[in-house]
């Protein structure tokens, strides 16, 4: 297919699990293919996927992505060291919730302090010494630190300390990352926290670019690379401080595409294959309550549903069949695509997949059948057994979508519902059977066309 | 449908509120959450002597803060609101919702010198405000300032929460018959019952003494799957005065944490727990007494007593903590007041050190913990003149730790002195500071094996 270079652009969601690819000229579809990274690298991907497209140039690429979720499940921190005011070393821990049980995000080999101070109306009442600082970098160099936080109290009314210090580690071939404060939310260890996260992650978000880059750089201008979407819809590629908010890209920009298409008030209800959640592109939300406290992310208002795709089948505590707390992701993910050991929500619904691409072509017969022994195994044990195979599935099938109704019906705040994502055909049908007060719109587009369309905007 | 659907619904509907529960009109609690979690037990206390004396309708709110009539602190407000009447075999549900509006440190002789008390009081009714009712509570010297608005945003919320409620009733199954919640609150009581049976049965006693000067006697008796606390044997209040719906759920705070019972807060759970106290004894105040200061060191107590007791029956792997915490409220000419949010059982999440020091002549020289001691360490200094007030307890009088454990190290509040030394300070008072003064707060939270 011969378009003209200067038209066509790329829209990238690249999640935990799945990238989805659509190209587009004049904003019409040219190709749209979804591929599971587990078999197939995002570099080699995107060649075959332009292959296939029968497209050699494409103008610009943009980038929604939720890969940074991915890191959280290992163990942050890597070589960030922390330094802080001396006295105040673990405050970021110290602040943690004790509930959530998360892992420090920092390591404590790799914390740091010096001795300086400014006081809250800016006064330098200790400035740090050089001698501080010397020694300082010969520490930092024994324990191979290669990203530095710096968390200095008060930092954001005076940043001398900050600044002097940040240009001696600078000047050693350090990467510094100072928190970004902000006068909403003037909690220094909310701001401390995201520095910390947008550094632990740095390292894996910068192999993920590169990778990106280097599989569409034969496609795109020389020079130009791709664009990812932050929490509030603007672009960036190299800004460190941004990568955090890559997380709810896509849901910034779904909202501003679609509320120019729709004047009255909607709900966003996202059915994809790796989540489920509730959007209203009405609202902002400014805070993001983190496994690590709370942390000042402005971004549209979003609520996961109580049920996730790949939500694990387990006994309750009453000793019936349900569903879990854990959401296993597709690594290995849900039975029937063969690789997974424990049921899930998905697999209650392996037959109506066959059509989505990514997953339909992993189908795996023996991964289904272990499925269904192992849920049979799993209704012997529990308090009320059940007679037959097909009615276990039926019985869960309808407790899943009694609690993912019962979870819309609480959590959107508008009678109109556009519907997206790759699962939506597969639920929609159903919600609007029991939500009949609500007005569900499932969109022929997938999710991607409306980053494109975002992209469109940015690209004019 | 799953046993367990009235707790799936009830824990979604109140996934936003800290402190809440959702009840029937006959006074079964069938899901309770609170961030104070010894407050779970007086939702029920709350319900019935609140519609004792005023009938409300689906839609109306009714507020109380009273101690003694099943609520907490008087900064924590309880709202009361039916979300649908009775209909046949329906029983009619019940919405309590409870929050915190400028919480301080009012330690007093009697209950109403801590603040404004609010007896059950309807403030929405037929969808119209009781103004002349909330004109009345804001014209009252203790009320706090800008509390009417905050009552009129929070009443304007409630009836946001009745909506999505209705809203969900609409497609979503949710009137539940009595037999239904019969049958869930069986059940609750069954697992509840099994949980306590999985481990070691047997009797322990605990004792502690306050340094206000009560003594808590506390026999534990754990047989065939139910806990019988026995407090026969402690002293009168002299100055901690215990509620007895708080004694009760500081009981059930112990049980829940120890065998794990987080998701049986209803009513079946709580029956598995049967609490005797003797009339006159400070675990059993009555009105007029102040409860601030038993609703934190009178809780703390029992919840100790408790853990030590069950520690010597069962034996677990669990940390035995003493539940004990060290509070600050810091009161500067110019009318501002800084209570501290700090607790090893909750951390230091709410606490600031840039936005504290902004807003109050403070500032903080030093912040440490160490886990594996539950120990936490903090030092500042005042910046301007202010009066302090603190409280904590078990300083006089260590509790004598379980065979295998070594009790913690008393919470301390020190000064320092112009010499340069640290002076622990008594476990509570309160005394006027001169701008410079560094004090250091210690807490010591667990009982090392």
């Amino acid at each position: 297919m011969a378009q003209a270079e200067t038209d066509v652009i790329l829209a990238l969601y690249i999640s935990e699990s799945f990238v989805e690819a659509h190209l587009s000229h004049n904003q019409k579809l040219i190709h749209f293919n979804r591929w599971y990274l587990g078999k197939e690298g995002l570099k080699g991907g995107l060649q075959k996927f332009f292959l296939e497209a029968g497209i050699e140039k494409a103008r610009k690429a943009f980038v929604a992505s939720r890969f940074v979720e991915k890191i959280f499940a290992y163990r942050l921190g890597g070589s960030v060291a922390i330094l802080t005011t001396q006295g105040f070393e673990n405050w970021s821990g110290l602040r943690q919730p004790v509930q959530q049980k998360a892992a420090p995000l920092s390591s404590a080999d790799l914390m740091f302090s010096l001795e300086e101070r400014c006081t809250s109306d800016g006064h330098i009442e200790k400035e740090v010494s050089d001698a501080d600082i010397t020694a300082l970098i010969e520490k930092l160099r024994q324990k191979q630190a290669k990203r530095i936080c710096i968390h200095f109290l008060n930092a954001a009314k005076n940043p001398h300390n900050q600044n002097k210090v940040k240009e001696a580690l600078v000047k050693e071939n350090f990467e510094v990352f100072l928190p970004a404060f902000c006068a909403e939310d003037p909690d220094e260890v909310s701001a401390w926290r995201r520095n910390i996260l947008n550094a632990s992650v740095s390292g894996t978000f910068e192999e993920v670019q590169e990778e990106l880059n280097e599989g569409l750089k034969p496609f795109l201008p020389e020079g130009e690379r791709a664009a990812f979407f932050s929490s509030e819809a603007t672009l960036f590629d190299r800004e460190g401080h941004l990568r955090l908010s890559s997380l709810w890209g896509a849901y910034g920009a779904w909202a501003r595409s679609l509320k120019k298409q729709n004047p009255e008030k909607f709900n966003i209800l996202f059915l994809g294959l790796e989540q489920f959640c509730l959007l209203n592109p009405e609202k902002q939300t400014h805070i993001w309550q983190s496994p690590w406290g709370h942390i000042h992310m402005p971004q549209v208002q979003n609520q996961p549903l109580s049920l996730q795709p790949t939500t694990v089948i387990e006994l309750s505590p009453w000793g019936e069949l349900s569903f879990g707390t854990q959401d296993l992701g597709f690594e290995p993910g849900p039975m029937f695509m063969g690789r997974g050991q424990i049921p899930t929500l998905l697999d209650l619904w392996s037959e109506s997949t066959g059509d989505i691409q990514g997953v339909g072509e992993r189908r795996s017969p023996t991964g289904l059948q272990k499925f269904k022994n192992q849920l049979w195994a799993l209704n012997k044990t529990s308090s009320n057994p059940i007679d037959s195979e097909d009615q276990i599935v039926s019985r869960l099938r309808e407790v899943a979508l009694r609690k993912l109704t019962l979870s819309l019906a609480m959590q959107a705040d508008s009678p109109k519902i556009i519907c997206l994502g790759a699962l939506a055909p597969v639920f929609v049908p159903e919600f609007k059977k029991r939500l009949s007060h609500f007005q569900f719109e499932l969109r022929p587009e997938t999710e991607t066309a409306f980053l494109l369309s975002q992209g469109h905007e940015h690209a004019l | 449908m799953l046993s367990n659907w009235i707790h799936e619904v009830a824990d979604l509907f109140l996934s936003a509120e800290k402190s809440a529960a959702l009840l029937t009109h006959d006074g079964d609690l069938l899901h309770t959450k609170s961030d104070l979690p010894f407050e779970i037990t007086g939702f029920k206390n709350l319900a019935e002597n609140s519609l004792k004396y005023v009938p409300l309708k689906a839609g109306d709110v009714m507020i109380t803060n009273d101690s003694y009539s099943g609520g907490s602190f008087l900064h924590r407000y309880s709202f009361l609101m039916p979300l649908r009447p009775a209909d046949g075999a329906h029983p009619g549900l019940l919405l309590c919702v409870r929050r915190e509006f400028s919480p301080g440190l009012n330690i007093c002789r009697v209950l109403d010198d801590e603040g404004l008390r609010i007896p059950p009081t309807p403030i929405l009714q037929s969808g119209q405000l009781m103004t002349p009712i909330i004109e009345a509570m804001s014209l009252h010297p203790c009320c706090p300032k800008d509390f009417k608005s905050w009552l009129q945003a929070t009443v304007s919320e409630l009836g946001e929460l009745r909506r999505k409620w209705l809203s969900a009733e609409k497609s979503c199954r949710l009137q539940f018959s009595s037999a239904e919640i019969k049958k869930y609150l069986q059940f609750s009581q069954k697992y509840v019952t099994e949980k306590i049976l999985e481990k070691a049965q047997g009797d322990a006693r605990s004792e502690v003494r306050l340094d206000s000067g009560e003594v808590l006697k506390l026999h534990l008796e754990i047989h065939d799957g139910l806990i019988k606390a026995d407090f026969s044997g402690s002293s009168p209040g002299f100055k901690t005065h215990v509620p007895d719906v708080a004694t009760f759920g500081a009981c059930y705070e112990a049980l829940s944490n120890f065998y794990e019972l987080k998701m049986f807060n209803n009513s079946g759970g709580f029956s598995c727990l049967q609490v005797t106290k003797p009339l006159g004894c400070f675990l059993n105040a009555k009105y007029p007494s102040s409860t601030h200061q038993g609703l934190r060191t009178g809780v703390a107590a029992v919840q100790l007593a408790m853990n030590m007791a069950l520690h010597q029956i069962v034996k677990s792997p669990q940390p035995l903590r003493s539940e004990n915490d060290l509070k600050i409220e810091m009161a500067f000419a110019e009318g501002s007041r800084w209570l501290s949010k700090w607790s090893l059982k909750s951390g230091c999440e709410a606490l600031s050190v840039e936005k504290i020091e902004s807003r109050y002549p403070l500032r903080f020289l030093k912040l440490e913990k160490d886990p594996e001691k539950f120990q936490l360490n903090l030092e500042f200094k005042t910046l301007a003149p202010c009066q302090v007030r603190w409280l904590t307890d078990f300083t006089l009088n260590p509790p004598r730790a379980p065979r295998g454990f070594k009790a913690p190290l008393p919470n301390l509040f020190e000064r320092l002195n112009d010499k340069g030394e640290w002076i622990a300070l008594p476990s509570q008072g309160s005394t006027d500071l001169p701008p410079g003064t560094c004090l250091r707060a210690s807490l010591h939270g667990a009982f090392v094996r």
